[in-house]
């Protein structure tokens, strides 16, 4: 993105950001049992099976997205052939190179994200527990071997998946296929990390006890069997002393039911180190085959087309951006947006988001209708704003990331001056290709839970709503789309809760007001005249701050206040 | 038509270009030659307003290309040194791009890339990812893209780069051919036998510097040398060739 960007300062940052927010985990988690350290063994034990739970889970996840965020370097690729075939080195060191680097990566991630969890799990054992020297080692141990294991699988099952996939369609076929597999698995992964903080209470009651495929299809439970397997008799096999009063009866309950689910834990353990077994070898033999002759260029299918692709071209340029350069904006937006692994994976990660708010406000409650329209529930009607806020922000994010950042002097040199029609048609693109699937995958769940007549008004909503943003969001935005230098914003940590809160806000207030407004037309519809008006004022404002941009300067902008050594002069 | 006029250019107090003066008029095609990293890459981007200039100024028609940079684009065609391209579009795709950022209607855009890449031999490709083109065929999308809105100025740096005899000799007939019909061009390349053909006149440039600005012909008696490449030699090269690729020979067979 920058060509000033240094990959070790990213890598940094990337190592620094999985120790630190693991550490806060760790240290989150032992904060209860150095505040209570009379809390009694079957609960400390029962508690325990959640927080596996938690540091399984997101070690899966963490590593697996590790894995999807490096979909394409996963492989020996026809760079690589070009760089290392012609030395005289046989393939079978090349490939063997490759998967070296490759596993250097993965442990060097495990380790980053798994080292302070596993360093501080004795911290997370009430003190006056009387746990051994020994037993917190093996908890240790324990820990640190089942965290492992975990991520393992995760970036294990991606690159088994990748391969298996590439192994059986051709790289010719998988290549077609690729980027979707990488999109939809980057959104169902960032939606499963968001969504853990919340669904790892209750895991012994609400998994574990009810049995059946329910516990054993879900991977992070293996490996809280396996932890348990290991390491659970350290706190359960210690001596009960007298509880205080009012913990004793649920630390027996709790006990009760920890040492019910002994067989289980046997049972999950083994089939979560039958899983890593299979996964591993699985991706052994993919990655053996699909190695076997040095990767050489493939040629994508020709982005030609038949009459279809050519009516959406008349369709475009006849009725959607009509003039040259929306038309510029238009498809370079279209084909940045499909074809850029850093764009699609940004787009991804927003949906996810998205999705993420939508079930975690929704609290179960998804399919959930009403028989009159002041008793719709909220969390339905704000999801579709938190949705499309999520995505539109995202597409403001990934519009001003370069397509490819040495090739923007094909701005600079033909440039015509004005910025607004080809950002006009970089808008049209983006709601085109983003906002009405999105609209259309959310009409199909109103559908189901409001009826079409309600879900039909919301879609209006929706769609004024989706422009009132768009506008929003492209306000004095002076920058050439896909074209300008980007460098990424030092406040986005303080700006993202901000943003956070407010969207949550804004959503909800626009629900209130929409679930009021629908149950009269005149309402309905002065809402969307009121959205309508405040989308022409924000073109409005765009419009009166507009000055032809001579010369144009695609340069990144200047750096962060603590990147400027000044050291050039 | 083109006029460069004392351009400077320091890098970090380096001067790269020191004090480059020389101009291209229309109907003209003028070589510009140099040994490498005498400076013509960077000429030629400060002449198509790419690169601020550290002193001098780059005039086109009399006029400060600084005071309306747009306006001096739309009449200048550029090829520059890499063929940086957007790698996941197709040939088609970044034409169309180019043609529609330059405002070129439609129906004329299309007609115009699809004789051009016939013309270039490109039309089998036009379809296809320019991330698997050669770089010959990534050069050919580069010359199509600075030819699409009929340039009144060709600023070319090493246009030829990659490109295979056929392509090679029919570029030099289009230079001399889009020079008969007015156009201005600067021609940079490092194969002498093709500047020595189709340029008018020749700019040779040397540590930032030009030392010689005339016809072929001029030069060619003024120095009392036979040809334009022994011309260049005795202008920049400071080394004995065949000396100097006999020790490159040594240092190869060197095995102990």
């Amino acid at each position: 993105m920058s060509p000033n960007a240094d990959r070790h300062v990213v890598l940094s940052a990337l190592g620094g950001a999985l120790v630190a927010v693991s550490l806060f985990l760790a240290i989150l988690i032992a904060i209860p049992y150095q505040f209570f350290p009379l809390m009694p063994p079957g609960i400390v034990s029962l508690r325990s099976l959640e927080e596996r739970f938690l540091f399984t889970s997101a070690s899966m996840v963490v590593m697996a997205l590790v894995a999807v965020a490096q979909w394409d370097a996963l492989a020996l690729d026809s760079r690589d052939t070009s760089a290392l075939g012609v030395l005289p080195i046989p393939r079978a060191v090349i490939v063997r190179t490759k998967f070296m680097a490759v596993a250097v990566l993965a442990i060097g991630v495990a380790v980053a994200w798994n080292l302070a969890p596993t360093l501080l799990r004795f911290v997370a054992v009430p003190s006056k527990l009387g746990v051994s020297l020994a037993g917190a080692l093996r908890l240790t141990v324990a820990h640190g071997v089942v965290t492992l294991a975990a991520g393992a699988f995760g970036f294990l099952a991606v690159l088994a998946l990748r391969e298996v996939m590439a192994g059986i369609m051709g790289q010719a076929r998988f290549q077609r296929i690729s980027a979707a597999v990488q999109a939809a698995l980057i959104v169902a992964l960032v939606t499963a990390l968001l969504l853990l903080p919340r669904a790892y209470t209750g895991v012994a009651r609400n998994w574990l006890a009810q049995g059946g495929l329910r516990a054993k299809a879900l991977p992070p439970l293996w490996f809280v069997g396996l932890h348990e397997t290991l390491a659970g008799s350290v706190v359960d096999s210690l001596p009960r002393t007298r509880p205080p009063r009012f913990l004793a009866g649920a630390d027996r309950d709790a006990t009760d039911l920890y040492r019910s689910l002994w067989p289980r834990y046997h049972e999950l353990a083994l089939i979560g180190i039958a899983a890593l077994t299979i996964v591993a070898v699985v991706t052994t033999a993919a990655c053996m085959w699909n190695s076997r002759r040095l990767p050489v260029p493939v040629v994508r299918r020709p982005h030609e087309g038949g009459a279809l692709r050519h009516g959406w071209r008349w369709i475009v340029t006849h009725a959607i951006a009509k003039t040259p350069l929306q038309q510029a904006g238009f498809f370079f937006t279209l084909q940045t947006l499909s074809r850029q692994v850093s764009h699609r994976v940004a787009l991804a990660s927003s949906f996810a988001v998205g999705l993420s708010l939508i079930l975690i406000t929704a609290r179960g409650q998804l399919l959930e209708g009403a028989n009159d329209v002041a008793s719709l529930p909220l969390t339905i009607l704000a999801g579709q704003s938190l949705l499309l806020a999520s995505v539109l922000g995202g597409f403001r994010h990934v519009v001003s990331i370069p397509a490819e950042l040495r090739a923007s002097s094909t701005f600079s040199l033909a440039w015509p001056g004005d910025l607004a029609p080809y950002i006009s048609g970089v808008k049209l693109a983006g709601w085109i290709a983003l906002v009405l699937p999105t609209l259309g995958c959310l009409f199909i769940w109103h559908d189901t839970v409001l009826g079409a007549r309600l879900a039909a008004l919301h879609f209006g909503v929706g769609l004024v709503e989706s422009t009132l943003l768009m506008e929003t969001l492209f306000v004095r935005y002076r920058l050439v789309p896909f074209a300008s230098g980007y460098v990424p914003s030092g406040e986005l940590r303080s700006r993202g809760v901000v943003s956070a809160v407010a969207l949550l806000c804004v959503s909800f207030a626009l629900a209130w007001v929409e679930r009021f407004a629908l149950t009269a037309t005149t309402g309905y519809l002065t809402l969307l005249v009121i959205m309508v008006g405040l989308s022409a004022a924000a073109m409005a404002v765009d419009r009166a701050s507009r000055r032809p941009i001579t010369p144009l300067d695609l340069d990144e902008p200047t750096t962060l206040p603590t990147q400027r050594l000044d050291l050039a002069r | 038509m083109l006029e460069a006029r004392h351009l400077v250019k320091r890098f970090f107090g380096t001067a790269v270009v020191s004090d480059v003066s020389f101009d291209v008029r229309a109907g003209e095609v003028v070589g510009y030659l140099g040994p490498n990293g005498s400076g013509k890459s960077t000429t030629a981007k400060m002449l198509t307003g790419l690169l601020e200039t550290s002193g001098g100024a780059v005039l086109f028609d009399g006029q400060d290309i600084a005071r309306d940079p747009v306006a001096f684009r739309r009449r200048l065609g550029y090829v520059p040194e890499e063929p940086n391209l957007y790698t996941f579009q197709s040939a088609i795709e970044y034409l169309e791009l180019v043609g529609r950022l330059r405002e070129l209607p439609p129906a004329l855009l299309t007609r115009k890339i699809g004789a051009l890449l016939e013309l270039f031999g490109l039309s089998h490709a036009a379809n296809q990812d320019i991330g698997s083109y050669s770089k010959g065929m990534k050069q050919k999308v580069m010359i199509i893209a600075a030819l699409l809105h009929d340039p009144d100025v060709l600023v070319l740096d090493e246009p030829d780069s990659g490109l295979d005899v056929t392509a090679t000799l029919v570029l030099r007939q289009l230079v001399i051919a889009l020079a008969r019909r007015g156009k201005a061009v600067l021609y940079s390349s490092h194969v002498l036998e093709l500047v020595e053909k189709a340029c008018d006149r020749v700019v040779v440039i040397h540590r930032g510097n030009v030392v010689a600005n005339d016809t072929v012909e001029a030069l060619q008696r003024l120095m009392s040398r036979g040809s334009l490449e022994e011309v260049f030699s005795q202008l920049v090269l400071r080394v004995d060739p065949e000396r100097t690729a006999a020790d490159i020979a040594d240092v190869v067979a060197d095995h102990a």
